[in-house]
C-alpha cells in the first residue's frame, strides 16, 4: 500500500514535473527514481524475488525511468542537425530508454511466470500494455490493456486507467462504437481532472456514432468544466469542435449563440473550425463553414482573410469554378479599396497559377474530345488572363495575348481579334514587339477564318492587312494578303484601292499571272456590273498593251464580256417580244467597226434568225452566209440543228442552189467535228445536187466522204442514188466510174446490172472488150441475185432479160439462114438440121421467160412464133427440082404433114402468149400482135398520163 | 424560233445584270429606221397555217361534162378554164392554172408567199411538183411529189402524177403501177382511172381499158378523150358499129386534133 502510494505520488510529482519544469526536472526526478530503485534492487535481493509486490514496483520504476530518459533522448533527437540526424539510425538515439523499458518488460512478464496467482497482476499487465503500446505494438497493448480490464477489480483505478488507454487506442484506431463502449464504462464519473481530456474523446464518439446531440451537450459539459481551474482546460478544442457540430448538425444559431454567451469573435472562430477542416481535410465542411463564418463580419480583413482561405481551399481541392469567383470577388475588393501585399500576392499567385494550368489543359489533349468542358476551361481561364492583366500591369500585354491565344484555341475567333488587337496596342505601350508581332499574327489568323462578324471584318481586316504589307511586302505572307486584301476592299466596292492592290501585287509577284488574272477578272466584273464599258475598255487595252499577260481562255471570256455588255440591251429588246428593234439593234452591232469578229458573227447570225421568222427568204439567206462566214467550226457545230431547219426551208422553198450551197458549207465546217447532223448535211447536199443534175458535184463529195468520216454505208447508198440517176443520162465515164466503185458490195449487184447494161451497150461499137466485160459482170450480177433469192428491180431483169434476148436472136439468125436443097438426101439432112435448130431456139426463148421480164417475154414470143411460122413456111413454099408431078403431089403431102404440128404450135403459142400478157397485165408494144381485135390499130393518146391536181371528192 | 435565239444568248455566255429598261425611240439612226420601216412588230406574229382539207382539195370553178377530170385536173382542160382557176379566191387554184398556162415566174413567186401558210398542206407540194414538170424539171418534180407523199403517203395526187413520169419515161409497167396504186387509195378518183384506161388501150388490154372508159363515161358523157377511148376500144375489138357510134358523138372540130382524128381515120380505113 505504501509502495502503491510512493508509486501514485512519484507518477504525480513526475507528471507535474515533466508539465512544469524542462531537462532540470528530469534528472532530479530521474536521480529519485534511481534512489528508490536502489532501494527496492536491495530489498528484492535480500527476499531473492520472493515477493511480487517488489518486483512490481521494480518493474514501474524501470518504465517510469525508461519514459523520462526517453523524453531527453528525444529533446536530443529534435535538437540534433539534420546532416548528423541522417548519419545515425533513430534507433542509437532512443538506446538506453529502450533498454529500461526492456528491463520492466523483462520483470513483469517473470513475476506474471513466477506469481501466477498474484492480486496485483493486473498492474503487471498495464505495465505490459503500457509498454507496448510504447513500443507501438497495438496488437499487443489492446491484448494486454484487455486482461489487465478483465483481471482488476470493478471500480479499481486500474480497470479505469487500462479502459481509458484502450478506448484511446480504439479511438485512434477509428473503432468508434468499441471506444465509446469503453468511454461510457470509464468516464462515469467526472472526479478525475483529466476527465475533460478523455470525455473530449468521447464527445467525439458519440459524433461519429451518429449521436450528434449527445456529442453536443457532452462538449458543453466538457466546455463548462474546462473553465474550472480543477479540470484540465480544453475550452480551445471544444469551442472549436462545438461550432462544427453545431454546423454540421444545421445548427448554426445555437453555435452563434455558443460563441455569443462565450464573448467570442464569431467569425474568428468559425474560421477557425473551417481552417481545422481543412486541415483534416474535410473541404465541404469546411467551405459550408467559412461561407457561414462571413455573414458574421464586416470587417474587410477578416472577409479577404476568409476569402484567401477559400481560395487555397478551392485550389487545393479542384474546385475551378468557385476558385474563379472567389478570385473575381478579391478582384473586386482590390479593386474597390486595395489588399494588402501579402494578400495581393497571394491573389496574383492564384491567378497566374490558374490562368496557367487552365491555359494548358485547353491547348493539350486531354480535353479534345470534351469540347463542352475545353471551352468552359478557355472560358474561365480568359477571365484569369484578364484580371492578371490588371493585377500585373507592367505584364498586362502578355496576359491578354495569351488571353487571345485561348479564345483562338476554342475557335471564338470574333473574341480572339479583339483580344489580339488589344494585346497589340498594349505590346506597343509596353515595346514588346515580339508580342506585338505574334498579336498581329494572330489577328490575321483571326480574320481568316470563318464567322467573323461584318463588323469585326470591316472594323480591322483592312487595316490589318495594310499594317502586314507594310512590314514585308514581299513576303510569302504578303501573297495571300494582297489576294484578301483586294477581295475585300472589292466587296466594299473600293474599286480604287482594289486597283491599287492588283498593281501592287503585280510588282512584288510579276509572274504570277494566274492571280492577276483572277484580280484583273474580278475588276470587270465589277465594272460589268455598273456598266462601265470605258473603264473595262481601258483595262482591255492595258492587256492588249501586254502590261498583263492572260491566258488564252480569259482572252475569249473578255471577249465575251464585251460581247455580253453590246449584246444585253438588245437581247432584252428580243426577250421582251420587241423583234424589231431587236433587229435593228443587231444590225447595228454588226454594222458598228468598233465591234468585234465576235460580236458581228452573233448579230448575223440572230439577225439571220429574226428575218426567218419573218419569213423572209432573201435575207435570211443573206444574212445567213455572213454569220456562217464568219463562224469557226465549233460555233457551227452548235448550231448545227438550227441551220438544219434554215436550209431545209430554203430547199423546200425551191432555193436549190443556195440550199446546195449551205449544206456544203455546213457539212464541211463539221466536216472535221463529231457532229450529229453531219450525216444529214451530206446526204442533203446530194439529194439537192442530184435535184439540180450537178452529177460532177456529187462525186466530188462522194469521193471527200471518208475524210469526213461518213460511213461507208451511207456513201454506198448515196453513190447508189448518183448511179440510178447517170444511168438514165449520157454520162457514161462518170457512170462507169461511180458503179465500178460499189461492184465489191453483193448487196447492190441486183441494183447495178441495168447501169452495167447500159455501159455495155454504150461500149458496144466503141469498145467491144470493154462492153464483153459489162456484160460478163452483169450476168455475175444477176446469177448470184438469182441465187441469192434477192430482190431484182425492173429495170435490171428487163435489162438482163434483152441479153437473153439476144441469144434467141443469134439462134433465130442461124436457122434463117438455112436454105433447103436437093437431092433429097441432103434436103433431109438440112431438115434434121432445122429441127435442131428450132429445138435450140425454144429452149433460148425458156431462159428468156424464166427472167420474168414482162416486155422481153412478149418479145421472145413474137420471136419463137416468127421462128415456128417462117420454119412452116420454107417448108412447105420449097418445091424439089426437077422432079415428077407425082413425086412432088406426095412430097408436098408428105411435108404437110410434118409442118402441121409446128404451124399448129404456134398458134398455140400466141394463145400462151395473150394468156400471159393479160394475166401479168404486160404493157408491151407487141401486144398488138397477139390479141384478138380485128384490128390492129394504133390507139393515139395524148403525150403523157393526165396529171392530177386536186386529191378530194365530192 | 425564240428558243433558236435564246440558245444564242447562251453563248454569249454571261447572264445580263443591268436594270436599265429597254429604251424604244431615238436608239437608231435615221436611216436604219428606213431602211427596216419593212418591218413591224405585227410581221413577227405567226401566221396561221392552212391545213389540208381534203373534202376542199377540189376545183368548184368551171367544171363541165366535156371534161370528166375537170374537178381534180387541168391538164386536159382549155385555155380559158385555166384563166377562170387563176382569178380564183383559192390559192392553190391559183397557183395551179399559173403553172399549167406556163407563168412561171410568177408561179414560183406564189408558190414562196405561200410557203408559210401552206407547208403542211399536201396541195402545196404536189403542185409546186406539177409546176417544175410542167416547166420540164422533171427530177425536181419527182423530189416535190415525193415530199408531198413524206406528208401524206396515201396522197393520189402526188402518186398518180410520179405514174405520169414514169408514162413519160417509157416505163409503162411502174407508170401501171402507179396509177393502180392511185385508184386503190382514192376510188373515186377519176384521173388515175383515165390513165390505167389509156395506157390499157395502148398495149391491147381492150376489156380492161372499155371497163374504165365505161365508168368514166358515165360520169361526163360528153368527154371527147373518153368518147374517143371508147370508140377505139370497140374498134380494136372489132365492134366498128358501136366505135361509129362513140366517133360521131366527138365534136367534128376535135376530130382535126390528131389523136381523135387519127383514130377516126384508120377506122373510116378499116
Amino acid at each position: 500500500m505504501i509502495v502503491k502510494f510512493k508509486l501514485l505520488f512519484i507518477i504525480l510529482i513526475l507528471s507535474l514535473f515533466t508539465i512544469a519544469n524542462g531537462e532540470d526536472r528530469r534528472v532530479r526526478l530521474l536521480s529519485l527514481i534511481d534512489e528508490e530503485l536502489t532501494e527496492v534492487v536491495r530489498l528484492n535481493k535480500q527476499v531473492r524475488s520472493s515477493r511480487p509486490n517488489l518486483l512490481l514496483r521494480i518493474a514501474e520504476l524501470y518504465l517510469e525511468k525508461a519514459r523520462i530518459i526517453k523524453e531527453i533522448e528525444n529533446d536530443k533527437y529534435l535538437s540534433t542537425g539534420p546532416k548528423e540526424r541522417r548519419n545515425k539510425s533513430k534507433k542509437s538515439f532512443f538506446k538506453r530508454s529502450r533498454r529500461y523499458f526492456i528491463k520492466a518488460q523483462k520483470t513483469c512478464y517473470f513475476i506474471l511466470k513466477r506469481f501466477k496467482k498474484f492480486k496485483g497482476r493486473s498492474d503487471v499487465l498495464y505495465i505490459l500494455a503500457f509498454n507496448a503500446k510504447e513500443f507501438k505494438k497495438d496488437k499487443d497493448a489492446k491484448k494486454y490493456f484487455a486482461l489487465s480490464i478483465k483481471t482488476s477489480k470493478k471500480n479499481s483505478s486500474t480497470r479505469k486507467r487500462s479502459g481509458l488507454a484502450l478506448a484511446e487506442i480504439y479511438f485512434n484506431k477509428k473503432q468508434y462504437r468499441k471506444a465509446l463502449k469503453l468511454y461510457n464504462q470509464t468516464l462515469v464519473s467526472r472526479k478525475s481532472k483529466w476527465w475533460t481530456k478523455d470525455a473530449y474523446n468521447w464527445a467525439w464518439c458519440f459524433f461519429h456514432t451518429g449521436k450528434v446531440k449527445r456529442a453536443i451537450k457532452l462538449m458543453e459539459e466538457i466546455y463548462q468544466l474546462s473553465r474550472k481551474d480543477y479540470y484540465y482546460n480544453m475550452q480551445t478544442e471544444v469551442k472549436r469542435d462545438l461550432a462544427f457540430f453545431y454546423t454540421e448538425s444545421g445548427r448554426i444559431k445555437d453555435a452563434v449563440s455558443f460563441y455569443k454567451k462565450d464573448g467570442s469573435n464569431i467569425a474568428k472562430s468559425l474560421v477557425k473550425v473551417g481552417k481545422h477542416l481543412i486541415d483534416q481535410g474535410k473541404f465541404s465542411q469546411a467551405e459550408n463553414i467559412l461561407i457561414q463564418s462571413l455573414k458574421y463580419t464586416k470587417d474587410k480583413n477578416r472577409i479577404i482573410e476568409t476569402n484567401n482561405v477559400l481560395l487555397n481551399s478551392y485550389e487545393k481541392f479542384g474546385k475551378n469554378a468557385k476558385h474563379l469567383t472567389t478570385s473575381k470577388k478579391l478582384f473586386k475588393f482590390h479593386q474597390k479599396t486595395g489588399l494588402n501585399e501579402a494578400q495581393l500576392t497571394n491573389l496574383i499567385f492564384h491567378v497566374k497559377k490558374m490562368s496557367a494550368v487552365l491555359q494548358k489543359q485547353v491547348v493539350g489533349s486531354t480535353y479534345i474530345r470534351r469540347p463542352k468542358i475545353r471551352k468552359s476551361k478557355a472560358l474561365m481561364a480568359v477571365d484569369y488572363f484578364d484580371m492578371d492583366s490588371k493585377l500585373d500591369n507592367a505584364k498586362a500585354h502578355l496576359a491578354i495575348f495569351h488571353a487571345a491565344e485561348t479564345l483562338f484555341s476554342i475557335g471564338h475567333y470574333n473574341n480572339s481579334l479583339e483580344k489580339y488587337n488589344a494585346s497589340r496596342n498594349l505590346s506597343l505601350k509596353a515595346r514588346d514587339k515580339k508580342i506585338e508581332r505574334l498579336s498581329i499574327d494572330g489577328m490575321m489568323a483571326s480574320l481568316d477564318k470563318k464567322g467573323i462578324t461584318k463588323n469585326n471584318r470591316s472594323k480591322f481586316l483592312i487595316p490589318m492587312y495594310q499594317i502586314a504589307l507594310k512590314d514585308s511586302p514581299g513576303s510569302k505572307k504578303a501573297y495571300t494578303i494582297y489576294q484578301r486584301l483586294f477581295s475585300t476592299l472589292l466587296e466594299k466596292g473600293d474599286i480604287e484601292a482594289s486597283e491599287v492592290i492588283l498593281l501592287k501585287f503585280q510588282k512584288y509577284f510579276p509572274k504570277d499571272y494566274k492571280i492577276q488574272e483572277a484580280m484583273l477578272a474580278k475588276i470587270m466584273y465589277f465594272y460589268k456590273n455598273k456598266g462601265n464599258k470605258q473603264q473595262i475598255l481601258r483595262w482591255i487595252k492595258r492587256i492588249n498593251n501586254e502590261e498583263f499577260k492572260v491566258s488564252k481562255l480569259y482572252a475569249n471570256k473578255l471577249r465575251q464580256l464585251i460581247l455580253t455588255m453590246q449584246f444585253e440591251k438588245v437581247e432584252q429588246a428580243s426577250n421582251k417580244g420587241d423583234k424589231k428593234w431587236a433587229l435593228k439593234g443587231y444590225v447595228s452591232i454588226y454594222r458598228n467597226k468598233a465591234s468585234s469578229k465576235e460580236a458581228k458573227k452573233n448579230a448575223a447570225y440572230n439577225i439571220s434568225l429574226l428575218f426567218y421568222e419573218l419569213g423572209n427568204i432573201n435575207f435570211t439567206i443573206d444574212w445567213l452566209n455572213r454569220a456562217l462566214s464568219l463562224m469557226t467550226r465549233s460555233d457551227v457545230k452548235k448550231f448545227e440543228s438550227t441551220f438544219l431547219t434554215l436550209v431545209s426551208d430554203f430547199y423546200a422553198r425551191g432555193r436549190f442552189k443556195e440550199a446546195a450551197k449551205f449544206y456544203k458549207l455546213i457539212y464541211n465546217k463539221t466536216c472535221k467535228v463529231k457532229s450529229t447532223n453531219k450525216k444529214i448535211f451530206f446526204e442533203n447536199s446530194i439529194t439537192v445536187y442530184l435535184a439540180m443534175e450537178k452529177y460532177n458535184r456529187v462525186s466530188t463529195l462522194l469521193a471527200d466522204a471518208s475524210r469526213c468520216k461518213i460511213s461507208k454505208k451511207v456513201v454506198r447508198k448515196s453513190r447508189m442514188k448518183l448511179v440510178k440517176e447517170l444511168s438514165s443520162t449520157s454520162k457514161f465515164s462518170l457512170l462507169e466510174k461511180e458503179a465500178n466503185q460499189l461492184i465489191k458490195n453483193k448487196s447492190l449487184w441486183p441494183n447495178l446490172i441495168y447501169p452495167f447494161f447500159r455501159l455495155a451497150n454504150h461500149y458496144k461499137a466503141r469498145s467491144a472488150k470493154k462492153s464483153k466485160k459489162f456484160i460478163a459482170d452483169l450476168k455475175k450480177f444477176y446469177t448470184y441475185s438469182v441465187k441469192a433469192k434477192m430482190e431484182i428491180p425492173l429495170d435490171s431483169l428487163n435489162a438482163y432479160a434483152k441479153i437473153e434476148l439476144g441469144k434467141l436472136m443469134f439462134e433465130i439468125k442461124k436457122i434463117d439462114s438455112i436454105k433447103l436443097k436437093f437431092p433429097e438426101k441432103t434436103y433431109n439432112a438440112t431438115l434434121q438440121k432445122m429441127f435442131k435448130q428450132l429445138d435450140k431456139i425454144t429452149v433460148a426463148a425458156t431462159r428468156v421467160f424464166n427472167v420474168g421480164s414482162g416486155e422481153a417475154i412478149v418479145e421472145s414470143y413474137k420471136l419463137l412464133i416468127h421462128s415456128y411460122r417462117s420454119f412452116a413456111d420454107k417448108i412447105t413454099s420449097f418445091i424439089p427440082p426437077k422432079k415428077s408431078a407425082d413425086y412432088l403431089s406426095s412430097f408436098k403431102k408428105g411435108m404437110k404433114d410434118l409442118v402441121a404440128p409446128i404451124s399448129k404450135k404456134s398458134i398455140e403459142l400466141k394463145k400462151e402468149a395473150w394468156g400471159h400478157i393479160t394475166k401479168n397485165e404486160i404493157l408491151s408494144k407487141h401486144n398488138h400482135l397477139f390479141n384478138d381485135s380485128s384490128f390492129n390499130i394504133e390507139y393515139i393518146t395524148r403525150k403523157r398520163g393526165i396529171l392530177m391536181d386536186r386529191g378530194g371528192w365530192k | 424560233m425564240i428558243k433558236e435565239i435564246a440558245f444564242s444568248i447562251i453563248l454569249v455566255g454571261c447572264t445580263t445584270t443591268q436594270n436599265n429598261a429597254v429604251k424604244k425611240h431615238d436608239d437608231f439612226s435615221e436611216d436604219l429606221e428606213k431602211e427596216f420601216s419593212f418591218v413591224t412588230d405585227k410581221s413577227f406574229r405567226p401566221i396561221p397555217i392552212v391545213k389540208y382539207e381534203n373534202k376542199k382539195d377540189v376545183f368548184t370553178d368551171g367544171s363541165s361534162d366535156d371534161d370528166v377530170l375537170s374537178k381534180e385536173s387541168l391538164d386536159k382542160s382549155p385555155a380559158p378554164r385555166i384563166e377562170d382557176v387563176v382569178d380564183s379566191d383559192d390559192q392553190i387554184s391559183s397557183l395551179i392554172s399559173l403553172c399549167y398556162k406556163q407563168h412561171f415566174p410568177a408561179a414560183f413567186k406564189l408558190i414562196d408567199k405561200l410557203y408559210s401558210q401552206y407547208k403542211k398542206n399536201v396541195g402545196y407540194w404536189n403542185q409546186i411538183g406539177t409546176c417544175y414538170l410542167l416547166k420540164g424539171d422533171v427530177s425536181k418534180s419527182i423530189l416535190f411529189y415525193n415530199k408531198a407523199r413524206s406528208l401524206r403517203p396515201n396522197f393520189a395526187p402526188a402518186i398518180n402524177n410520179l405514174g405520169v413520169i414514169s408514162q413519160l419515161r417509157g416505163k409503162f409497167q411502174k407508170s401501171l403501177l402507179a396509177y393502180k396504186e392511185a385508184a386503190s387509195y382514192s376510188p373515186k378518183s377519176l384521173t388515175p382511172k383515165f390513165n390505167l384506161a389509156q395506157l390499157y388501150l395502148r398495149f391491147g388490154h381492150n376489156k380492161q381499158a372499155l371497163k374504165l372508159f365505161k365508168q368514166l363515161n358515165d360520169i361526163g358523157q360528153d368527154d371527147p378523150d373518153i368518147l374517143n377511148g371508147l370508140a377505139v376500144t370497140y374498134l380494136s375489138m372489132g365492134k366498128v358499129n358501136k366505135s361509129l357510134g362513140y366517133f360521131k358523138d366527138i365534136d367534128s372540130d376535135l376530130l382535126e386534133n390528131e389523136h381523135f382524128g387519127i383514130s377516126f381515120q384508120t377506122h373510116l380505113h378499116n
